[in-house]
């Protein structure tokens, strides 16, 4: 009787129009080991779920498609817990340490597009009696039904200094940035294709400078990362010898490319690219607007104070910055002023280098 | 070397050359196996050679630093020996002076 109720309530849902609301939410993570949900419309924290033996650090995220769960690098880059947005329930956990072998994953992870594997960068040091014996990175991919004592259903050997792995849509191709990014063959490992950074051929100019571990691409599938250059043919007291350029990596289609917009003038950690095209934002101590059609500042502001991480809206109308201190703050991306600003709870504490991170889902009650 | 006599076997291997190829590779870590080991002296000026572009305030900086290990110089090892540095002191801005110095366990 109750199955024929369903059906029935499903049919009437189907033939009126009528769908489950969707929300848009935000995902930050705070010490001693927290995850926030906030609804940013609304300029509200609607979650906060503690984390199973967090070692009291958050590290990066990646939440599965679906929006359901969130997979977290915790316990000091030892683990990665797969928690339930809902009820906060642990629902996945792979701690990497075995006997001797210390495996830590220096934020690069991500989840593939169907949601059914984790690829994740490790760090592998034998602890011996008098030294560390460094063991080959590698990647390790995780069947993210394994639930609470997953182990890898393989690994492959990737190139060292990785920082970020980014999957295709298509989930054919992971893409490791390290000195160069590095078109991978999930299921091998196999270096298809190496994009080049630190073994690019610009001329009169230096190895490029890029520190990236934020994976912010959720609106667009377009990663982006501020790149440090120096034009050598220039004097070094010339501010004109001093690039800062944009790299991005089209997720989607593969296209890759990297302009400079400005003399560098001030730091920036984290970039993000709006949907509407046209723009694209990054945050340190100020906030940083970039044409992506002229490839020239377009403005810029200071903040409150030093954000690492910064993300934005579906519509392209809000701008967030987080990922330091222990609060999330809105921008308005035409004229730069704040709109906003929602103080993490659990005894504000650091998000220390947390992502930051979007989903939309049917909404939470 | 020839008034030092080895008396223990690691610093008997010592004291025998070995060729080409019978030790293993001195490689560079990457990071993270020890905050200690971590080759990255910390800031103490920003790129441009003066303070203004580090973190403002340094507390917005702190545990983004000492967390994966940047600051090796500065905080104590808390990937290794000091695990519990930040112990009920989840936020910089409000509790950097309970953030003590360490000292070496006897």
């Amino acid at each position: 009787m109750r199955k024929i109720v369903m059906f029935l309530g499903a049919v009437f849902l189907l033939s009126t129009g009528v769908q489950a609301e969707n929300t848009e939410y935000l995902i930050t993570g705070t010490k001693p080991g927290f995850i926030h949900i906030l609804d940013m419309k609304k300029q509200k924290v609607v979650r906060s779920h503690e984390i199973p033996n967090a070692g009291r650090t958050v590290f990066s995220f990646a939440p599965s498609p679906d929006g359901k769960i969130v997979y977290v690098l915790t316990n000091r880059m030892k683990s990665i817990v797969g928690l339930d947005i809902d009820t906060g329930e642990q629902v996945f956990r792979a701690d990497f340490i075995k006997g001797d072998i210390r495996r830590q994953a220096f934020y690069a992870f991500d989840i593939s597009r169907d949601g059914k594997e984790l690829y994740v960068y490790q760090l592998s040091t034998r602890i011996m009696l008098s030294e560390y014996q460094q063991l080959p990175t590698r990647i390790a991919v995780y069947d993210t039904s394994s639930g609470l004592k997953a182990e890898p259903i393989r690994t492959f050997e990737a190139p060292r200094r990785i920082h970020m792995l980014m999957k295709s849509t298509d989930d054919k191709w992971l893409y490791a940035l390290g000195f160069d990014i590095y078109k991978m063959n999930p299921q091998t490992g196999e270096i298809v294709e190496t994009l080049p950074l630190r073994n690019w051929s610009l001329k009169n100019r230096s190895l490029p400078d890029v520190l990236d571990f934020w994976p912010l691409w959720d609106q667009t599938d377009i990663f982006s990362t501020p790149v440090y250059s120096v034009k050598t043919d220039k004097a070094a007291d010339d501010p004109g010898a001093y690039k800062t350029g944009l790299m991005t990596l089209d997720l989607d289609t593969g296209k890759y490319e990297i302009n400079d917009f400005e003399d560098t003038s001030v730091l920036i950690f984290s970039t993000v690219v709006s949907p509407t095209g046209k723009h694209a934002f990054g945050t340190y101590t100020q906030l940083t607007k970039i044409d992506l059609e002229t490839h020239t500042l377009a403005g810029r502001i200071d903040q409150d104070h030093t954000y690492y991480a910064v993300n934005i809206s579906a519509d392209g109308k809000q701008v967030y910055v987080g990922g330091a201190a222990c609060d999330v703050a809105t921008y308005d991306p035409d004229t730069l002023t704040k709109t906003g600003q929602i103080f993490l709870p659990k005894g504000c504490g650091d998000q220390s280098t947390s992502s930051m991170r979007m989903i939309q889902r049917e909404t939470l009650k | 070397m020839k008034h030092l006599k080895p008396i223990n076997l690691k610093a008997h291997a010592l004291t025998t050359a070995p060729s080409e190829g019978d030790r293993m590779e001195v490689v560079a870590m990457q990071t993270v196996a020890g905050c200690a080991s971590t080759m990255d002296p910390g800031w103490e000026v920003d790129a441009f050679g003066g303070v203004a572009a580090l973190c403002q305030p340094m507390e917005a900086d702190l545990y983004g630093c000492s967390d994966p290990c940047w600051w090796p110089a500065q905080v104590p090892d808390v990937m290794n020996s000091y695990p519990d540095w930040d112990a009920n002191k989840s936020s910089a801005g409000a509790d950097w002076r309970e953030l003590g110095n360490v000292f070496p366990k006897r």
